[in-house]
């Protein structure tokens, strides 16, 4: 069994946690980036994996140059395809705390040619995990074809390919722009795009170039453009209600929707399709702040909580740093800033609780007492991260002001719709446990399977929760959610065995 | 120069993937749509979330069984079959 040691374990490799990983190791820390993909970047910055992939018109942002470097730079050790499945700390001595990490296999194959290393430990960790998609359940969403934007993303920008060939692209949200654009660009017909919240490509750039935002205001008319070249609609206002099909998706029924996204009646139309894809955000990853303890900040009229950070992304843990969407969901630009700031809090955290010890393996300038030049650049440094921030933060809150969460979708489902798709839990049996006395998520799990699965509730989750608040006429707050239990990921009961 | 293309059988019928590829976007590139029927009703699933957030693409490969078909890159000779066994007593 072998261990692998660090001054800090990033976990993720999106913009926060590559920007994280660079600022501590260009700081001197002996740096482990663990991270569940083939290659850095993340979902937002997915980088080909075939070569059709590569041959794939690229829309959307990419990954800035400047993280590049994260790629073979001497302090980083980067874990592809792997994922954490335990974590726990301890104290280390001298104030300090040593944190433990249990790696496996991301798509849970055998010998699937990633590190051969079972632990990390280290004596601070950066928590960069990102954020998981929310679907909401309609008639038919989980017949195949049926899938989320981001796989749509995923294939399309990793592995070159398509899920259908005339497709539906229904939501809400901001990605659901890019996602389509590229989809059209790589010749598949896409027969609508359905925002089911009043916003329009006009009312982004409008709200962009008021906030002085150029750069998405230049984003969103190149999104616009390919859209118009290729005929695709924009609709605010409208909603993929329902999908039939034998054995897989071959209908979808859209249907116009209020402001609180209940179905216009008689507004709904079967349109033939062969995927169907649906996005309505995203909600903070927060399997490993849980398990390590970290506190929470709920989001008003958000079905998740978001890990609690200060200034310097310190979470509520000493020795735990937070960046990117766990922080709350506000894009790949502000995950970046925070990437840095908590990269550089990490190993400001490690000079002042362990001064008096080395750092692992440490070959030079950063972490020692600097010199008084060294450390006025580093103070300017994050003193431009900071001010970006702000301004980073002020259009992702603007954006994040357009899409609100509402809960008329309740009405799409039926008592046969399922709502967890991993224990085949149907609306019908919610509401039944509802009626029997369940007033919150956990009970409600507790009686209908729903969310037991193997998912452990990441997709049904947020519906849930939403699905009881209203079934219990209380707010999101008052019903709790799912929760997280240690283990991470499906091990097999050998690697548990093995662990001990 | 053109790579080769990797060769694996899904349920016994064989099929060619490109190199890097998933056994999911391998699948779906072949028109395959499904790969797992559910334990409860039998319904059939195949690529959800693309990402290994959803496990709904549960697939069998060789020895290994209920991996994630978005995650597992195809390897030349993989035998793929369709996952009936999650969760099922054998």
């Amino acid at each position: 069994m072998s261990t692998l040691v660090a001054d800090v374990a990033v976990v993720g490799a999106g913009p926060a946690g590559v920007a994280a990983a660079l600022a501590a190791a260009d700081l001197g820390a002996q740096v482990v980036l663990v991270d569940a993909g083939q290659a850095v970047g993340g979902q937002i910055y997915r980088q080909p994996a075939t070569a059709a992939a590569a041959g794939v018109t690229a829309v959307g942002p990419k990954m800035p140059r400047r993280l590049d470097r994260v790629v073979g730079h001497p302090r980083i050790k980067h874990l592809p395809g792997t994922v954490v499945w335990q974590a726990v700390s301890r104290a280390g001595g001298a104030g300090g705390v040593e944190f433990r990490l249990w790696l496996t296999s991301a798509s849970g194959r055998t010998e699937a040619g990633r590190s051969e290393a079972e632990h990390v430990v280290a004596r601070a960790v950066v928590v960069a995990s990102g954020a998981s998609e929310v679907v909401l359940p309609f008639p038919g969403w989980e017949l195949p074809g049926v899938t989320t934007v981001g796989a749509a993303q995923a294939l399309l920008k990793g592995q070159g390919v398509v899920a259908g060939r005339r497709v539906l692209v229904a939501g809400s949200g901001p990605l659901l722009l890019p996602a389509a654009a590229g989809l059209a660009e790589a010749g598949v017909e896409v027969v609508a795009v359905l925002e089911a919240n009043p916003v329009t490509l006009g009312t982004v750039a409008r709200g962009a170039r008021l906030a002085g935002f150029t750069k998405k205001v230049g984003e969103a008319a190149g999104y616009a453009r390919i859209l118009g070249q290729k005929r695709v609609p924009v609709r605010a206002g409208y909603a993929v209600t329902e999908c039939s099909g034998d054995g897989q998706v071959e209908r979808a029924v859209v249907s116009r929707v209020d402001r609180d996204w209940r179905v216009v009646p008689g507004s709904g139309r079967s349109l033939a399709v062969d995927a169907v894809h649906v996005s309505f955000g995203f909600s903070p990853a927060l399997e490993l702040p849980r398990l390590l303890g970290c506190a929470e900040l709920a989001q008003p009229g958000r079905p998740s909580a978001k890990v609690w950070c200060d200034a310097d992304q310190a979470t509520s843990q000493a020795g735990v740093f937070a960046a990117g969407e766990t922080t709350g969901v506000a894009g790949a630009e502000v995950a970046e800033l925070e990437g840095y700031l908590g990269g550089v809090s990490a190993v400001r955290y490690l000079r002042k609780t362990r001064p008096e010890v080395s750092l692992f393996n440490m070959d030079g300038e950063g972490l020692r007492a600097g010199s008084g030049e060294q450390d006025g650049q580093e103070v300017r440094a994050v003193q431009r991260v900071r001010a970006a921030l702000v301004r980073a933060r002020r259009f992702a809150d603007g954006l994040d002001a357009l899409y609100p969460w509402r809960d008329g979708w309740l009405e799409w489902a039926r008592p046969e719709t399922i709502l967890c798709r991993c224990e085949e839990v149907a609306w019908g049996a919610i509401e039944a446990a509802v009626a029997d006395g369940a007033r919150d998520v956990r009970a409600v799990k507790g009686v209908t399977r729903c969310g037991m699965g193997y998912c452990q509730g990441r997709v049904c989750g947020p519906a849930l929760q939403q699905a009881v608040a209203a079934a219990t006429r209380q707010g999101l707050s008052g019903v709790g959610d799912l929760g997280s239990r240690p283990v991470m990921a499906p091990v097999s009961l050998g690697t548990i065995a093995g662990s001990a | 120069m053109r790579a080769e293309r990797v060769r694996f059988t899904f349920d016994g019928r064989p099929l060619t993937a490109e190199p890097g590829q998933t056994v999911g976007a391998a699948l779906l590139a072949a028109g395959v749509r499904s790969w797992r029927r559910t334990r409860a009703g039998g319904r059939p699933r195949g690529l959800f979330c693309g990402i290994g957030a959803c496990f709904d693409c549960l697939v069998d490969v060789n020895d290994d069984r209920a991996v994630r078909a978005c995650l597992v890159p195809v390897r030349d000779g993989d035998q793929v079959r369709t996952s009936e066994s999650v969760g099922v007593d054998r």
